[in-house]
């Protein structure tokens, strides 16, 4: 089913008699989920948009690529920097906008912006009855009763099916420039990505992969200049500096997780801190590329592992397994937690037919 | 904030002059911040706004002051920390003055224990 | 304002359930004479007023689940009380509701500057967040503007905002994590020091629940280096329109200051009057506030000053050091303060989008002749979160309704130009009864679903965000 009004996807929701496998353009969906494939791309265009206001609504099955192609129009962008997972995840298809929040996707800007979630102001959705909610709204402020807003992004298409998404953008900078640290080991390399967000200096992307070890600054062009000359003294080792497009191209690598295309194996995405980072990808020895300060973790290993990444994680974060066939996909929850979002899950799918047992 | 006193009562020029004080009161509650009672103590009674509440029951039920409320505003240590934080220029000062004055007025005090065991 | 029939077995219980929580609790920490109570029948918002059944003060995680326990069992109400200073009556009791404060639980737990958090109890006030920080340059970034009082817990139920939120975000983009309690006194961790959610993001939709799906008594936030500098301008216009023009022009220009604040005539010579900051008289005045090294704040001064002096102000003003930057803001900060000496006030907190700010702004005075109240208006404009102040007196029969009947047409016209009720302060008692302006049954029952899974018997201070005929059903059950 690809229905192309919210109207008829309510429909469609309301009627169907059996589970659901709700997906945008399916780049990157994780998980098992069964049911009869319910798409949201026929669901597109721009409500929306005040370059003024910082301010867009676009339908949820709106490629990515379009929103971004509008931005650009205006010198403006989405703030956490939508990764494409088609290369990681070995998948074809059209990203949607719809499915980049249903996934709260996040890119290295997630270190100074957050993901999704902090850049989304308000959704419309169609619960597994079949009604059509709305949420938050299209203004930056909103604290007018719960927020379903945060709750939806993440959800996986669980609790609800986006119909339409707002969001507060960004503008572009006018520079960005990335410097290059390499000679360092991991503990010392990820050690100085922590004194640069420790600065005052304003980092949009501390990252390290391959033996070196990137910390990024955009704004105005002297600023960016005035940042990465008080940068390079903090940090030590031996620096060099990327701008403009070649800056550009290796946080799209960092982005999209491009060291591990084409590379056999398991990948975990584990969220921690960045105090344990090493450590943690030192004792499961695979291959790993940290990001958001080493936060995050990109870690590639031989398939099976999974028991062992959750024990080296334990009490320190938690591991999703995005790529590799076996296992659970999502880290287990406390159970007080686990009865919650069950909870959540009855009273806004109360037949489970949206993704049923994907997320647990 | 609102008050409640009757014509007869703001006759009385301390009571107007009270009432002046307590209708300047927004309750926005940021001289709880800077009372040293209330950071110590933690219970609203113990700060100015609390104090506040108290005298003006107090002076609007035209009653005589009871220990509970003695006590409270026997803690206030009148360093007056509360009246340059706030933002609505409340003379707190001339309201716990007149406050005190009505407890010394109304209130009969218990025997000191203390007192009572050194001279005996 | 209409509120429930309180329990009147509840409060027949009174003596009983007030024993319950002394045994369970140290025996400063439960009151229950009448006397000692008034205080804590209203918050910010004095207008309504309910002194409560009892209060009680913890000092621990394990004491507020002790009395959420007894107070589940027994059937009562729990209102959570940070430092009382909603403005929304967030905080307001209702005659047979136990207050629960946790002004007592204010340390700090951990704080780790290599992850960039720091972990406190909820009763902790928002600056001395910040404070605990300073010494190794860090700060707490949401700045609300009544952050030297109130509480982290209330600054999480009601999501809170301030100045500086345009370039840092509010409440639910700073906090990492918290320890939960809920209503049945269990004790649970939401989030962690590390950030994004391994599920669904319940820590989202808690914060911004305005105290009815649990209480939090511990939090992760976040901190941030502070940054070098920071300077603020103050520009003038003799009109709205040219002033929302400018900041729109700012904004699209890719400047990004840390905070836009907007007042308007009303509030420039009250503030005058009270503070003698030394404004222009002019129709409407921003001040702009950017960051960073003394280079940085030149470079976006000069493209501010650029974008400004296309719009012709009647004054362009710049701090040349400290002591200026101060009266810059002296004025602002002491608006609401100026206004309280003109009388009592309201103060309403809609969003509005930034491009119809001059119409909202020009409305307003329309109603304010005809509803023949004064209004001031001071607000953060760079995310178009309003705050009309509206002038009333409260000792005068009939004004206070003539006042909420006012707030309520503003806040309806800044539903109808596409914005909310409320932009900070929480919906509280204040707008409950406006909910179904902006929000229509299907979008009220969503939320109210969520509250049915934290709070099945709906005792968490009862009687707000949701009107009372919307959720009298569930309230009954």
């Amino acid at each position: 089913m690809r229905p192309t009004t919210e109207a008829d996807l309510a429909e469609a929701i309301a009627a169907a008699t059996a589970p659901l496998l709700v997906r945008g353009g399916g780049t990157r969906t994780i998980g098992q989920a069964v049911g009869d494939v319910l798409e949201t791309g026929g669901l597109t265009g721009v409500a929306l948009y005040e370059p003024g206001a910082l301010t867009l609504v676009v339908r949820a099955g709106t490629p990515v690529a379009e929103v971004e192609r509008v931005l650009a129009a205006d010198r403006q962008r989405l703030a956490f920097e939508v990764p494409d997972l088609r290369g990681l995840l070995g998948r074809e298809g059209v990203s949607t906008i719809g499915g980049v929040v249903a996934a709260n996707a996040s890119g290295p800007r997630r270190v100074q912006v957050g993901a999704a979630r902090d850049a989304l102001l308000g959704v419309r959705f169609v619960d597994g009855s079949g009604t059509v909610i709305k949420n938050g709204g299209r203004v930056m402020k909103n604290v007018t009763g719960y927020d379903l807003v945060k709750l939806l992004a993440g959800s996986r298409g669980t609790l609800g099916v986006l119909t339409e998404v707002s969001f507060k953008v960004q503008a572009l900078p006018e520079a960005e420039a990335t410097l290059v640290i390499g000679g360092l080991g991991d503990e010392a390399g990820l050690a100085a990505l922590r004194r640069a967000l420790g600065s005052p200096f304003d980092i949009s992307g501390a990252a390290r992969h391959s033996g070196q070890s990137l910390i990024r600054v955009e704004g105005m062009a002297g600023s960016v200049a005035y940042r990465l000359d008080r940068l390079r003294a903090l940090v030590g080792g031996d620096v060099k500096v990327a701008e403009a497009a070649v800056s550009a191209a290796l946080w799209r690598d960092v982005r999209d997780v491009a060291l591990f295309h084409d590379k056999p194996g398991e990948v975990w995405r584990i969220v921690t801190l960045s105090t344990a980072a090493a450590e943690i990808a030192g004792r499961l020895a695979g291959e790993a590329l940290w990001d958001c300060g080493g936060g995050l973790i990109w870690l590639r290993l031989d398939h099976g592992r999974g028991a062992e990444v959750a024990a080296a994680v334990a009490g320190r974060g938690h591991a999703t397994r995005v790529r590799g066939d076996g296992g659970p996909v999502f880290p287990p929850e406390a159970p007080e937690v686990a009865l919650l979002a069950a909870g959540l899950r009855a009273k806004f799918d109360p037949r489970g037919i949206l993704n049923a047992g994907l997320m647990g | 904030m609102q008050t409640n006193f009757t014509p007869e009562q703001l006759a009385d020029p301390g009571i107007a002059r009270a009432n002046q004080i307590l209708r300047s009161c927004v309750h926005c509650g940021f001289c709880t911040a800077t009372c040293p009672t209330y950071q110590v103590l933690g219970d609203e009674l113990d700060s100015p706004r609390g104090r506040i509440y108290l005298i003006k029951d107090m002076l609007e039920a035209g009653r005589p002051a009871d220990e509970k409320t003695v006590k409270h505003i026997d803690r206030c240590l009148s360093c007056l920390a509360c009246m340059t934080t706030c933002p609505s220029g409340v003379h707190y000062m001339h309201l716990v003055d007149h406050a005190r004055a009505h407890i010394e007025k109304t209130y009969r005090r218990p025997p000191w224990p203390g007192r009572s065991r050194t001279s005996g | 304002m209409d509120m429930p029939e309180p329990d009147l077995g509840v409060i027949a219980r009174k003596a009983r359930i007030v024993a319950r929580m002394r045994a369970a609790l140290p025996v400063d920490a439960v009151i229950d004479a009448p006397e000692e109570l008034r205080v804590y029948e209203c918050d910010a918002l004095t207008a309504y007023r309910c002194p409560p059944l009892a209060a009680v003060l913890p000092r621990t995680t394990a004491e507020v689940s002790a009395v959420l326990r007894i107070a589940c069992e027994e059937g009562v109400p729990v209102v959570p009380r940070g430092s009382g200073t909603s403005l929304a009556g967030g905080a307001m009791p209702t005659a047979d509701s136990v207050i629960l404060g946790v002004a007592r639980m204010n340390a700090v737990l951990e704080t780790d500057y290599d992850n960039r958090f720091i972990r406190v109890q909820s009763g902790r006030t928002n600056l001395s967040v910040s404070g605990a920080v300073e010494a190794e340059g860090f700060f707490y970034a949401p700045d609300p503007s009544s952050q030297l009082a109130c509480a982290i817990a209330g600054n999480i139920a009601m999501n809170s905002g301030g100045a500086h939120c345009l370039k840092y975000g509010v409440t639910t983009n700073n906090l990492l994590g918290v320890t939960l309690v809920k209503m049945d006194g269990t004790v649970l961790t939401l989030g962690g020091p590390w950030g994004e959610p391994a599920g669904l993001d319940l820590l989202g939709v808690v914060c911004g629940s305005e105290g009815q799906l649990g209480v939090v008594t511990e939090a992760w936030l976040r901190i941030l280096p502070k940054p070098e500098g920071a300077r603020p301008v103050l520009v003038g216009f003799d009109s709205n329109e040219v002033a929302g023009a400018c900041v729109s022009d700012i904004i699209k220009a890719g400047i990004l200051p840390v905070a836009i604040e907007f007042m308007d005539r009303p509030c420039i010579r009250a503030t005058e009057a009270f503070a003698k900051a030394g404004y222009p008289d002019c129709e409407a005045l921003l001040i702009i506030e950017v960051e960073g090294s003394e280079a940085e704040i030149a470079e976006q001064l000069t493209r501010i000053r650029q974008i400004a002096l296309a719009h012709d102000p009647v004054e362009f003003r710049e701090a040349a050091d400290e002591d200026q930057a101060k009266r810059i803001w002296l004025g602002r900060k002491s608006a609401f303060g100026a206004m309280g000496q003109l009388g009592d006030y309201m103060c309403l907190d809609g969003t509005i989008p930034v491009s119809s700010l001059p119409h909202v702004l020009k409305r307003i005075g329309e109603m304010s002749v005809q509803f023949g109240l004064d209004v001031g208006n001071v607000f953060h404009a760079g995310d178009g979160n309003m705050h009309p102040l509206i002038l009333f007196d409260a000792n005068k029969p009939g004004d206070l309704e003539k006042c909420e009947a006012f707030g309520a047409e503003i806040l309806k016209l800044c539903v109808e130009v596409g914005g909310c009720l409320t932009g900070e302060h929480g919906v509280g008692i204040e707008k409950r009864d406006l909910m179904s302006v902006q929000f229509d049954a299907a979008d009220m029952e969503a939320q109210m679903r969520v509250k049915d899974v934290f709070d099945p018997k709906w005792l968490l201070n009862p009687a707000k965000v949701f009107p009372l005929g919307v959720s009298e059903t569930r309230r009954a059950g």
